[in-house]
């Protein structure tokens, strides 16, 4: 896992703390634009990346 | 390291780690529910999927025809639904609909998105989107795939062939996406109007297909009429409505063989077994492709039988990818087989035999009863001339190659190539053999 991957994995989480923030708002559009954009992060991490914790735990098996 | 480059130890664990939260999740879904009674929550999940039931088409249909639209194997509010596709219905069973969350639809653009980094697209680049849109999966997913990583997909598919040639002029993409019977539709037409290809698309480097297999020389002839490289990507609706393998950077033919597909096993736990047996098959053999979904939320699968046929080629690659991979260009369907004479023959192959002659442009096939009450395989073929000579030649090809291959001697017209069906609209999957015997028999 390079740092660069590790990196993008914790700022996606940061940004869906934010999505979840966002997802309480009174507006249908906000609320859309919320649950839309945490889609992505949880896609992207799903599809693309490694997760940080799978080599710590590979390791200690 | 990428997710595509684990070890395979690594992605092992990997896959683990979600199935075993997929089975949890589906504990309590009425279509699984009681598929997993049996599973312990404890141990590999890994192990414990080789004890689940496979599912197939049919109780996938029976499913949602008694619980519509999606059936009880959906496994989120329906509110959450976001997108919909639906299988192609070439079985004749009918179609299977498919979910997709807002998770799903990206990560189907995401995982398509490795077919176009592998084949040469780079942040920004422009790629050509040669399919047409509807609720089938593979527009969706690889127009996806386009934009999780280029730029610009020019979409040409709702074009005459004429025009599509003129809009790729003037975008000059990077790459081409479309089926085989497209890209080769689109040569025809250019050679036909004059289009030099090599001339008006310089920047052409990459040409991506899917859904139809195809002949290795059929593949050279294409990558010098159009100066690019060809690639090869496989997905299915029910593989969470995305691509789930294709080929790396070194393509669909490698030193003038079969190349690889790469099986996306980090979103996916793929089997490759005997149909008979249900074993899986050794390096080199062939068998039905199984899919079990580790991240598809809306409609996920465990264990669905394809009925794909593929070639499992072992996990390794010259690229130092460890992922499974199966042969490209020779994916079937265990439901084309046909027998003819008492052999046993995939549509397919014939198709690849006779694409496979270089003076072979169109074909149609039939297979009926002919006059002496026995089954015969009709062929009307086109050729790219007409001429005595020229049909005098390709007769003794095609004749020997059927022997040869089929233990089948077909019974030859050559035709006009505007008397045959045109395979070139790339959302329908090409259907060059019919089989009339069953008329044939009733008459």
């Amino acid at each position: 896992m390079s740092a660069v991957n590790e990196t993008a994995w914790r700022r996606l989480d940061e940004l869906r703390t934010i999505c979840a923030d966002l997802a309480a708002d009174q507006d249908d559009a906000v609320r859309m634009f919320a649950l839309r954009v945490d889609a992505m992060a949880r896609a992207l991490k799903d599809s693309v990346l490694v997760p940080p914790d799978l080599e710590k735990d590979h390791d200690s098996e | 390291m990428s997710v595509d480059h684990l070890p395979r130890e690594q992605l092992r664990a990997l896959q683990s780690r979600k199935l075993g939260a997929q089975i949890e999740r589906l504990r309590s879904n009425p279509f699984y529910k009681a598929r997993l009674a049996n599973i312990a929550s404890k141990g590999s999940p890994l192990d414990a999927l080789k004890s689940i039931e496979p599912i197939d088409k049919h109780q996938l249909l029976t499913d949602q025809n008694a619980e519509p639209p999606y059936g009880q194997r959906l496994n989120v509010p329906k509110r959450d639904v976001a997108m919909t596709h639906t299988t192609a219905g070439t079985s004749g069973l009918g179609q299977e609909i498919h979910g997709l969350t807002w998770r799903d639809v990206e990560a189907a653009g995401y995982l398509s998105s490795f077919a176009f980094r592998w084949a040469g697209l780079r942040y920004g680049d422009p790629a050509a989107f040669n399919v047409g849109f509807s609720n089938s999966s593979g527009g969706n997913a690889m127009l996806r795939g386009i934009q999780a990583v280029g730029n610009t997909p020019y979409l040409i598919a709702q074009a005459g062939f004429e025009e599509r040639l003129s809009i790729l002029a003037k975008a000059d993409p990077v790459g081409m996406y479309g089926t085989p019977s497209a890209i080769n539709g689109l040569l025809r037409t250019a050679r036909d109007i004059g289009f030099d290809i090599r001339r008006n698309l310089p920047s052409l480097k990459f040409l991506l297909t899917s859904a139809e297999p195809f002949p290795i020389e059929w593949a050279l002839r294409m990558e010098e009429a159009w100066g690019a490289r060809l690639f090869e990507d496989y997905g299915a609706t029910q593989s969470a409505s995305s691509i789930c393998a294709s080929c790396c950077e070194r393509g669909a033919v490698v030193d003038g063989q079969r190349g690889h597909m790469h099986l996306f096993e980090w979103s996916f736990v793929f089997e490759i077994l005997d149909p008979e047996t249900r074993e899986p098959v050794r390096d080199g053999e062939w068998g039905e492709l199984f899919i079990t979904t580790l991240d598809k939320e809306a409609s996920p699968l465990l264990r669905f039988g394809t009925r794909d046929r593929v070639k499992y080629t072992g996990t390794r690659c010259g690229c130092g990818r460890e992922l499974m991979c199966i042969e490209s260009g020779s994916i079937t369907r265990y439901d084309d087989m046909m027998k003819i004479k008492g052999q046993n023959v995939w549509p397919a192959d014939m198709e690849k035999a006779l694409f496979g002659l270089a003076e072979v442009r169109e074909f149609s096939g039939e297979v009926a009863i002919g006059p002496k009450g026995r089954d015969e395989l009709y062929l009307r073929v086109a050729l790219t001339e007409r001429g005595e000579a020229l049909e005098k030649r390709a007769a003794d090809d095609i004749r020997a190659a059927f022997k040869a291959q089929f233990n089948v001697s077909p019974v030859l017209t050559f035709v006009d190539v505007t008397e045959l069906p045109q395979w070139t609209t790339p959302e329908k999957k090409s259907r060059r053999f019919v089989d009339t015997r069953q008329k044939g028999l009733a008459q």
